[in-house]
Parts: C-alpha cells; structure tokens; sequence
C-alpha cells in the first residue's frame, strides 16, 4: 500500500465514520414551508424547503445536501431546485409551483456500500464507505469480522398547489418505494391514512414503519405510532392530531452469495402533514 | 270579500312560486362581532354534504376577490371542493361580511342544478379569520322531516339557526 493510498483510506474512514453515524442514527427529511397551497391562475406559489438530519422530529441539526434534490411534476416531469443554499445546520431549497398538480420532492437515490470489520486488540468497529470485497483488498493483515450492507434510502414529501393528482406517485420498480393510497392532500386527523410499500414494484410485507408526529423536543414521550406492512403492502394509521409529521420506513433483506455486501437495508423518509378535520 | 283577496293573494303567490322558488331550507348566520385585536372579516363557506361526506353544493363562500392564496385556509371546503375547480370558484365567490346576521337558503339542489333525493345530509359552516380563529360547525338533517335548530355560538359564529319545512 503506497501512501496515497493509505491517505485515501485514512479519509475515507474518517468521513465514513461520520457519515456512517448519520445514515444509522439520524433521520432526515425535507420540510416544506406549506404542503397544501391554493393559488389563481398562473401566478404559481413559491416553496421553500428544509433538508436536513436531526435526533428530533423537525429539529435541524445537521445539513445534507439540496443540490441534487429533484422535483417531479404534476406532469411527471423531473425539475431541480431554482436555488439552493446551505447552512451549517441544515439546507434550504426553492422551487415554484407553477402548475396545479401534486409534486413530489425527493432526495436523489442512490445505493451506498457500507462494510466494517475489527483488528486484533480492539472491539471497535472500523468502517469503510465501499463494498466488502473492496474493503477486504484495504483491511490489514489479522481484520476480522467483516460485514458489508448496501443502503438505500428514500428522502421525499409531496406538496399540492389547488387540485392534487397523482402522476408524481409513479413508482420506479426499484428498491423500496411508498404508493400513497391515501393522497398526502386529503390526510386528515383521526381519519384512516392507507399507504403501499413495495419492493421493485411488488407488494411487500414486513415494512417496518414509524410515525412520530413534530416536536419531540417539546414532550417526553416520542409517542411514534408503529406498523408494519400487510402481504398486500399496505400500512394503515390513524394520524391523532393535525400536524407534521415524518415517517421512517425500513426493510432490511439478507443478500445471499453476494460478494459485495451481507444485506440490504432500504430506508424512506416520508414528510406529511395531518390536515385538521 | 277579504276573504277572497286574501285567496286571490295566495293563488297569485302559488303560481309565482315556482318562479320565485322560495326555498324551505333557511340558515340564518351570525357574524359576531369582535372587538380584540386585529380583526378582518372572516373568509366563509357554507355547505352540503351528503351523509358519506360528499360534497352536494356550496351555499356561500364570502372569501376576498383576489384571494385564492387563502383559500386553503377554509380548510375543510377547500379540501372537499374549492381546490377541484378555480374558475368555478371564481364564479361563486363574494366580497367577505362585517359582523352582522345573514340569510342563506338550499333550493335542494346540487351543483348541476338538480333536485336531490330526500336522504340524510350534512350542512357545514366554516369561518376563519386571518389573526383570528377557525370554527368549524356541522348539522346532520334528513330531508324526510322538517326540523328547526339553532347551533350555539362559537368564537367566530353567532348563533345559527337552521330551519326545514317540506
């Protein structure tokens, strides 16, 4: 190992154990400044967006990135941010609705290899930001323990200007995706809210779901509402006040002969708002 | 002779009544007045749904000419059909109230016009104020009965009376 590459190594340990800790511990979220917006004509309504991770339900802590955020429209057509801007502790982006529609606005996706393992002497875990075979040419002699995952997660909210439609909903057919059932314009406190997991476009059971309405902060229990997806995919809660809230869904599958990675964990994090009734 | 004209009357009235349909359904709705602080008039909506919570026809909308921004804050009407159709808005929308009592009346009819089934329905009066609160009030009724009512005044209603006679 020359030194470069032990330099590139010693970095990538050291951002992955910070990002590492904000992939398992933070949620993250994008918060609009309105979900639902009426407007006349043409005249458009401007959303300015919050992105950011945190310990507490709306409580920014720590920026990521609203650069690579993507709008899809009305139309299902994908449009970025006309500005964006961060902070140290969170980032902000803004868009203009100019068409009637439900939009949906949505973190790029992308899949990350994760792997970790241990050295002799210490029960410390290292962690490394590539897949397990690529670790296992970097790890030193005597590393053991090696595990490797590969992340996938889903940062979204939908935001509805006049009459809502529900083109941007069109799942991908990759990884985990959440179908509104229920439209995120018509959640209502105390009312039943349906949503769909699925799994490369197929219903899929066992999705762990948490729901935990904004300002933990402010109360001492966190008072999540948890549910896991039927055979049919389908989650059901009943939203008890009207409010944010942000759910946080995840599937995590064993990957069998894999070389690269031992599971794959699927992430969503899913920003609504419970309208009153 | 009295009598007779006051026969006569009710015959010229019958025949016109079609005409003018007086209708039998009749709220009348007080906007209290509201001395702390800021006040504007309220943005209002009154309406009919029907028993499973479909919209039948909305009786009035007092909202600002050039205020769809705020349209979503009438929430429930909003969510149940202002936000379906903007032009259709524009056209049954009018100058918000002051304080005062103000007479409103369903001819039974949807918003195609057309008469509906004497079944179970809902009115609902919806009035927020920018500062201010939301109150939002709801009567079941059935057209299969007259009835009278008064719902109790609320921080943003005065008292309403709802009324029926087949």
């Amino acid at each position: 190992m020359n030194t470069k590459q032990i330099f590139a190594l010693a970095s990538s340990m050291l951002v992955v154990s910070l990002l590492a800790h904000n992939v398992s511990a933070h949620d993250r979220w994008i918060l609009p400044n309105e979900f639902n917006t009426s407007a006349e004509g043409e005249k458009g309504v401007w959303i300015t967006s919050d992105v950011t991770a945190g310990n507490q339900v709306f409580v920014f802590d720590k920026p990521f990135g609203s650069e690579d955020i993507e709008i899809i429209t009305p139309q299902g057509k994908k449009e970025y941010p006309s500005s964006s801007y961060r902070g140290g502790r969170k980032s902000v982006f803004d868009y203009q609705l100019t068409q009637p529609g439900t939009y949906r606005f949505q973190k790029e996706v992308s899949a990350k290899y994760y792997s970790k393992y241990k050295v002799k002497g210490s029960e410390k875990e290292i962690h490394t930001r590539v897949d397990k075979s690529a670790t296992k040419t970097m790890m030193p002699k005597g590393a053991y323990d090696l595990q490797g995952a590969l992340y996938i997660s889903r940062v979204e909210t939908y935001v509805t200007l006049n009459k809502p439609n529900k083109e941007a909903f069109k799942p991908t057919g990759e990884y985990l995706e959440l179908l509104p059932i229920t439209h995120p314009a018509d959640i209502i406190e105390n009312n039943e809210t349906e949503f769909k997991m699925i799994f490369k476009g197929n219903a899929v059971k066992d999705v762990e779901v948490s729901i935990v309405r904004e300002g933990t902060l402010y109360r001492n229990q966190i008072e999540a509402i948890e549910v896991s997806s039927n055979s049919q995919g389908i989650i059901k809660f009943t939203p008890p006040k009207a409010g944010r809230y942000l759910l946080h869904a995840t599937y995590e599958k064993a990957l069998n002969d894999n070389k690269l990675a031992d599971k794959m964990v699927n992430a969503i994090f899913l920003t609504f708002e419970a309208g009153l009734e | 002779m009295k009598k007779n004209t006051s026969l006569a009357c009710a015959l010229l009235f019958c025949s016109a009544l079609p005409v003018y349909a007086e209708s039998n359904f009749s709220i009348s709705l007080t906007l209290p007045e509201i001395t702390s602080g800021q006040y504007h008039r309220p943005y209002t909506a009154v309406w009919i749904e029907n028993n499973k919570g479909k919209h039948v026809k909305t009786l009035a909308l007092w909202s600002e000419p050039k205020g769809q921004k705020w349209l979503k804050d009438i929430r429930r009407w909003w969510r149940k059909i202002g936000r379906t159709d903007a032009q259709w808005v524009d056209g049954i929308s009018s100058a918000t109230r002051p304080a005062g009592e103000y007479s409103l009346s369903w001819d039974l009819t949807n918003e195609q016009h057309i008469k509906v089934n004497n079944e179970d329905y809902k009115v609902f009066i919806e009035v927020v104020r920018e500062h201010g609160g939301r109150n939002i009030l709801k009567h079941s009724f059935s057209l299969n009965s007259d009835f009278k009512t008064t719902l109790k005044p609320t921080a943003e209603t005065g008292p309403i009376k709802i009324k029926f006679n087949k």
